[in-house]
């Protein structure tokens, strides 16, 4: 071994000394960057005993990775629907203030027993329809609630689907190029990061399952299996509807022409915000619509007028466009539709007498024929009505038979205990997400610590290198000088 | 092995369980003020429907007690009604029967009979609240019509035709002085009697309606809550009143007038017997409205309370939890600052 052979070692040392705390301060800068992992590089022994650094690698952990791609899906999709179904309870707000329609019933109940017992006092009369006119109004605007919670989550939909589209052409050139630099050996630890990144932000919208492939390809697919990406970005589509009524179904997801959200799709996806938006929008805001039509259909089958000569049945105190036929169980949109009989109403001119002695669907429907003040019979009879048990389509959910106030507060309940499932599910997710990010970032991530130890090793190295350059040159300087 | 743990994470921890902290004070702190749950809804789950049929149950029973006030009043109403008519009523009893014994003039007798027929007409009239308490469901219409007055009534008309036909003389003519005992009473069980049955009384007397009015005092109970005009025993009070002040006793001769005295003072009693009996069966449904009012206060304590276990929070829970969660954030705090020095840059 000669001199040059050790300045040769003290040299390639120096170089080391560079690449690695080039290394330490690329990681000290990434320390704060979400979804940045830790860079490392090995020293290498060459077969001439000099030392090189070697390519860079990155710390990944897939399991880890995938868990908290699973995790984030699931609890986005529960965040999504815990939300919609807050703007539902708009309908109920706290039980302590009567905005509910469960609520109005109850009132309504008593503002007509109160008129029962003072039939002939008008004002008594007018302030039980004007119960009506809120009750009616309180469906009018639950409707209203419900259906632009849908429209919001359309929109949502449309929106996550916008950004899928465009995280997925991200991820198609991001893709290319990181196979293109590992085939060519270039460092491509970096846009692996960020590839990671896009994936997790496209967990966030649709639940995500990663395939690797040879040459650092990676594959994804919906969690139900849909390819999204695969050698190529395919296409998510979606058609928004700019508006919606209790009959409109919205349009379903497609990603590469297979349908993915609604009812019967052959491969619908479980996570997400889009499975989120579409499990409120198809499902938990439609039962809720139905329920209130329900209600609806009961209030207006309640306070039906009939007659027997000729026998006939009209709705009375509340009425629909469909009058006068009384609407079929499970009719859609009478919560929207449901109002006041002008006859009735006397903000339209009506007699609010004509809910004591009948004849609101016409004069043939008059139940106090000598118009006698006292008359209390019609008040009684529809006293019973609404506190007897009448029938309910099964398609809301609620069972069959029950008086109208308990289905209405068995709505009431339906929606608390929703409410309060995707609320603690998306907690419980939330914690979930929570600690997989924190043992995905510990495995993976840096510690600023850590790196400057490093740090400290390399300068340390680096100062033993130039130590032995100086000495290497002080020996040449005293063999030169001897020579001489 | 030693863990690895990654500098940003060891300040993630503090930050999560400070937001964490914070939300949950904030929502205490709230609690705390208003002495409910912060969100209903979410903290009852689908308990939030009983919360909201209680309601429901606790409005009615609200209702019962408020439409229960109206009852009792008219109830009262009618009650005192009840005793004056039985008070007059009786005083005229013992006119007649001093004129029965003693012998009373002629004109003192009708005059006394226009009295209580008077009397009881308008007590019959009374209306509270500006709805007719004795007209049945006719509660708008004054139920009875004035006896004496000029032109004459359609009851004074009616029973001056039924004289007329009966003994072929006008009443308080001085052909009336003929009339025996005999036919004074033939035509007392026959015409005029029917004077006062269902169709004559309603043509000529009163509008008020049969149907009396019904109110329901509990969500299983329903009770008749007035009395109608049309009752017998008003019938026969004005019948034995009408007889002395419509039918021209100062005419007769005063064998007709004791029969006629006498069978005025049997009707007369009968109409009293009536009156008690109407007074004792408004007695027991004033009873019965009272009975269902306490239970009604009863049980709509026992829903508040039920409500209230539902919604309210524990204030004494909520300010040991408030004292944990400042203690609590105040540790995060220092511990921030803690960790914020425990860094190796510092000692380099």
């Amino acid at each position: 071994m000669s001199l040059l052979t050790s300045l040769g070692f003290a040299r390639a040392s120096l170089i080391n000394s560079g690449e690695l705390s080039s290394l330490v301060s690329r990681n000290i800068a990434n320390a704060g960057v979400d979804g940045a992992t830790r860079k490392t590089a090995a020293t290498i022994s060459g077969a001439d005993g000099g030392v090189t650094v070697g390519a860079v690698q990155r710390i990944v952990d897939s399991s880890l990775y995938q868990h908290v791609l699973v995790a984030t899906s699931q609890q986005s999709a529960q965040a999504m629907l815990a939300k919609s179904l807050d703007t539902l309870n708009q309908t109920i707000g706290d039980p302590a203030t009567k905005n509910s329609p469960a609520a109005l019933i109850g009132e309504l109940l008593s503002s007509l027993q109160q008129f029962s017992v003072t039939p002939s006092d008008l004002s008594q009369a007018q302030s039980t329809v004007a119960t009506a006119r809120q009750l009616a109004a309180s469906l009018n605007s639950g409707t209203q609630t419900i259906q632009s919670a849908r429209l919001a989550a359309d929109v949502s939909i449309d929106q996550d689907v916008a950004n899928l589209n465009k995280q997925l052409a991200q991820f198609d050139g991001l893709n290319k190029s990181i196979i293109a630099g590992t085939l060519s050996g270039r460092d491509v630890t970096d846009q692996s990061d960020q590839r990671d990144k896009l994936v997790k932000d496209m967990s966030k919208i649709i639940g995500i399952t990663v395939v690797p492939r040879a040459n650092n390809d990676v594959a994804i697919y919906t969690d139900s299996g849909v390819p999204l990406f695969e050698t190529s970005a395919r296409q998510v589509k979606f058609a928004p509807t700019s508006a919606f009524g209790p009959s409109t179904s919205g349009s379903a997801v497609f990603v590469d022409d297979v349908q993915v959200t609604g009812v019967g799709a052959p491969m619908a996806v479980q996570s997400g915000e889009i499975a989120g938006a579409a499990q409120f929008r198809d499902g938990a805001a439609v039962d809720y619509q139905k329920q209130l039509d329900e209600i609806a259909r009961g209030l207006i089958t309640t306070f039906a007028e009939s007659t027997t000569s000729p026998p006939a049945t009209a709705p009375g105190l509340f009425t629909y466009p469909g009058a006068p036929v009384l609407p079929l169980a499970g009719q859609t949109g009478l919560a929207s539709t449901i109002r006041l009989a002008a006859s009735v109403d006397p903000t339209k001119g009506g007699d609010a007498l004509l809910l004591r002695d009948g004849g609101i669907a016409g004069a043939t429907f008059k139940a106090n024929p000598t118009g006698a003040a006292g008359f209390s019979d019609r008040i009684q009879q529809l006293i019973g009505s609404l506190t007897g048990t009448q029938s309910f389509s099964p398609t809301a959910q609620l069972g069959v038979s029950a008086t109208l106030a308990d289905y209405s507060a068995a709505s009431v309940a339906w929606l608390g205990a929703a409410r309060k499932q995707a609320s603690d599910d998306a907690d419980y997710k939330g914690t979930v997400l929570q600690t997989s990010t924190l043992a995905l970032s510990n495995e993976t991530g840096v510690n600023l610590d850590d790196q400057m130890m490093r740090l400290l090793d390399v300068e340390r190295s680096f100062q033993a290198s130039s130590k032995l350059i100086s000495t290497i040159d002080s020996m040449y300087n005293s063999l030169f000088s001897a020579i001489n | 092995m030693t863990a690895y743990i990654t500098t940003s994470n060891m300040g993630a921890l503090t930050q999560i369980s400070m937001l964490r902290l914070q939300d949950r004070l904030s929502k205490a702190q709230g609690e705390l003020a208003s002495g409910r749950l912060a969100d209903v809804g979410i903290s009852l789950g689908s308990q939030q429907g009983e919360s909201v049929s209680l309601r429901q149950t606790l409005d009615e029973l609200n209702a019962f007690t408020m439409s229960n006030a109206v009852v009792s009043t008219r109830l009262a109403a009618t009650q005192s009604a009840l005793t004056s008519i039985a008070t007059t009523g009786s005083g005229f009893s013992s006119t007649l029967m001093t004129a029965l014994s003693t012998g009373t003039s002629a004109t003192v007798l009708q005059q006394s009979a226009n009295q209580a027929l008077a009397a009881v007409t308008d007590v019959l009239n009374t209306s509270t609240a500006g709805s007719y308490l004795f007209a049945g469901e006719n509660t708008s219409a004054k139920p009875i019509q004035a006896f004496d007055q000029t032109p004459p009534s359609a009851a004074q008309q009616a029973l001056v035709t039924a004289f007329q036909s009966a003994f072929g003389v006008a009443i308080g003519s001085a052909g009336a002085n003929a009339i025996t005992p005999n036919q004074m009473q033939q035509f007392l069980e026959n015409q005029f009697a029917a004077e006062f049955n269902d169709t004559n009384w309603k043509a000529n007397w009163s509008v008020a309606d049969d149907q009396v009015m019904q109110s329901q005092v509990s969500s299983s109970q329903s009770v008749s809550t007035s009395v109608s005009a049309n009752d017998q025993s008003f019938r026969d009070i004005a019948s034995a009143s009408s007889m002395l002040a419509g039918l021209g006793i100062e005419a007769l001769n005063a064998d007709t007038r004791q029969t006629l005295i006498g069978a005025a003072a049997r009707k007369l009693q009968t109409g009293l017997t009536g009156v008690t009996g109407l007074q004792s069966s408004v007695g027991l449904t004033q009873q019965t409205v009272d009975e269902s009012g306490a239970r009604t206060t009863q049980e709509s304590n026992f829903l508040s309370s039920r409500v209230s276990d539902l919604e309210s929070v524990d204030p004494a829970r909520l300010a040991i939890e408030i004292n944990g969660l400042k203690t609590q954030l105040e540790t995060t705090y220092s511990l921030t600052a803690q960790l914020q020095n425990l860094n190796l840059v510092k000692y380099l």
